[in-house]
């Protein structure tokens, strides 16, 4: 049988759910424009006249008791998040491999534009001293053309270098960063664990909605660094891991160490186990790859040093070669360390002291005999062999900053195409989970007049209540 | 009339030329992927398949020149290495032909991971939200 005030518990119940409504709807409308925001709504269940599911309601007497609120949950897609992380990690990796190779592109233009100027002035001060090697002055010019090309070198050289140092600072900053967003998430999920502990209803996560937004903010800053996936467990806490590495399980929480070996290359090691860090993407793998690499799949900055090394060498190698002294040795006229060729390569301090020393022989005819200036001219114009070029000294700065160009045009085309997608899941994850102010708008209304509509309905129970107490059966007392 | 070498770099020059436009053609399929733009979806098909055509025409000239010139089922890889000298010439197509197929690959694989997405996502808004309002 019904509860005389039945009625009047129904009515307070639907007051309670349009206020809880409204309530979320505010918090919606006023997180607008707080990032990482998901918009919750509140989620409601009819409630059935009977407690035992087992006993049917008989006739049509059985009505409901009104609307219970079960909890307040975010609107958020997994697949979105998922695809959204897979797509920011590509793109963070052609960010970062961009911004590397903008770096070596800006010392190379330099190159490019430096050193085939310098090149061409010490060849055509070769020329004038091959036709006249008497005259003091025309080997001052070479003297001086041969200085810049040496300074340019050891310049670049150093340029890169900088740079790679300057990429190294900023490899530690990333892992730095990792290792501070893992231990945040780690503590995430215990309070979350611990909050969701405490909530009546599992399915009801309104007392974490607001934790939940940190650590899925907290996942996509992750998945700048590496190619991250995540598991949810029962107890609201996450699993994740780096490329299949477990990183985020339970209280463990794994860090990344940065080591410099010996040959001058970086590695990141796991912590817990020692093992390297492989990665699919991210810009931890970009730095790693950009500093380490020397050649092969990726072009990094020790590539580039290798190639200005090279020529470096062959220059040297040249101009030693093709001066010999009455004793029948070689001259040096340039000194360079084998081990770091550009960095090093300097005038050889007799040359330095003395512009004439090149041509201080004479020839058959008791002439000064120009015919290694000659020689040096052909080599440098000529058929040289760097690694795997084959050419001129000045074609090999142009396909050394050609290479580069390629490079660059092919990590622009993946990044312009990772960065399309990515911004198309963040659009669609902002239509399934950023407020919209007309939807929230309606929503206002709905629960305005919702409100209003029960709280008539109080008003017409308490007036039944009134005439069923005072006002019936009077007559004939 | 033109040495072997000779032909065979004319021949990459247009070969690696004509994989680059594709790249481009690749980009803007995705591109229009991404717009949801049905009618332009259904013109780059009809694009799709010419172009599909197109290298098929241009790899049957390519066996058709390597054969004349006796390098009947070697690799474009190997017969720049048989060139000895002009090698470093004829690897700068190679490595421009390599990223090109590459970029070609990988964007190819990015419209097919998207098509794929896109609908499963279609097939899910189907569904309701659960109780959690998580789909």
């Amino acid at each position: 049988m019904r509860s005389t005030f039945l009625g009047l518990e129904t009515a307070r119940k639907g007051l309670v759910a349009n206020q809880k409504g409204l309530d979320v709807t505010g918090q919606n409308i006023t997180n607008v424009n707080t990032a990482g925001y998901t918009r919750q709504r509140i989620d409601t269940i009819s409630v059935s006249s009977i407690t035992n599911s087992n006993i049917k309601p008989l006739g049509t007497s059985a009505v409901g008791q009104g609307v219970l609120v079960t909890g307040v949950s975010q609107i958020r897609d997994k697949q979105l998040d998922i695809r959204f992380r897979s797509e920011m990690s590509e793109t963070a990796y052609y960010d970062k491999t961009l911004s590397i190779l903008d770096g070596v592109e800006t010392i190379l233009n330099e190159i490019g534009n430096g050193i085939q100027p310098v090149l061409s002035g010490f060849i055509s001060s070769l020329q004038d001293l091959s036709l006249y090697p008497d005259q003091v002055t025309n080997a001052n010019i070479v003297l001086s053309n041969a200085k810049s090309v040496t300074q340019l070198l050891r310049h670049y050289s150093s340029q890169l270098d900088q740079l790679k140092t300057q990429y190294n600072t900023d490899l530690m900053i990333d892992v730095d960063n990792t290792n501070t967003l893992i231990k945040k998430i780690t503590e995430l999920n215990t309070a979350i664990k611990n909050e969701l502990g405490q909530s009546t209803s599992k399915h009801d996560t309104s007392n974490v909605n607001e934790l939940l937004d940190i650590r899925n903010t907290l996942l996509d800053q992750l998945s700048q660094y590496g190619n991250i996936s995540t598991q949810e467990n029962p107890d609201g806490s996450i699993d994740v891991s780096f490329n299949e590495h477990v990183i985020i399980s339970n209280k463990f929480s794994e860090q990344i160490n940065l080591l410099t070996q010996t040959d001058g290359t970086n590695r990141l090691v796991w912590q817990s186990t020692g093992d390297s860090v492989i990665l699919g993407s991210g810009t931890l793998k970009a730095s790693l790859e950009f500093i380490n690499s020397d050649g092969g799949s990726i072009n990094g900055i020790p590539y580039y040093q290798k190639q200005l090394d090279l020529l470096a060498n062959r220059f040297a190698e040249i101009l030693n070669t093709s001066f010999i002294e009455k004793d029948g040795t070689a001259k040096t006229l340039i000194q360079i360390d084998d081990k770091s060729p550009a960095h090093s390569i300097t005038i050889n301090q007799t040359w330095l002291t003395k512009a004439s020393y090149l041509i201080d022989n004479l020839d058959v005819n008791g002439s000064l005999d120009n015919t290694p200036i000659l020689s040096i001219i052909a080599k440098l114009e000529g058929k040289n062999t760097l690694g795997t070029f084959v050419g001129s000294l000045s074609d090999f700065v142009t396909s050394y900053v050609t290479t580069l160009g390629q490079d660059m045009s092919y990590f622009e085309s993946r990044y312009e195409v990772s960065l399309s997608i990515t911004e198309d899941i963040q659009n669609r994850r902002d239509s399934v989970s950023s407020v919209s102010l007309d939807e929230e708008g309606a929503n206002l209304m709905l629960y305005d007049k919702a409100y209003k509509a029960v709280s008539r309905l109080m008003t017409a129970m308490d007036e039944f209540l009134d005439i069923l107490i005072n006002k019936t059966g009077l007559i004939g007392r | 009339m033109m040495s072997n070498i000779n032909q065979i770099k004319a021949f990459l020059e247009e070969y690696t030329d004509f994989f680059e436009e594709m790249v481009e053609a690749e980009k803007l399929k995705l591109n229009i992927l991404l717009s949801n733009d049905l009618k332009a979806i259904e013109e780059n098909i009809l694009t799709q398949q010419v172009n599909a055509k197109r290298i098929e025409n241009m790899e049957n000239r390519r066996i058709s020149l390597f054969s004349h010139l006796g390098y009947h089922q070697t690799s474009l890889k190997d017969v720049i290495q048989l060139l000895g000298e002009d090698a470093y010439e004829l690897s700068n197509y190679y490595s421009r032909l390599d990223k090109a197929i590459s970029l070609i690959k990988h964007f190819n694989k990015k419209s097919l991971e998207l098509i794929r997405f896109n609908l499963s996502f279609s097939e899910s808004l189907t569904n309701n939200y659960d109780m959690k309002g998580v789909r």
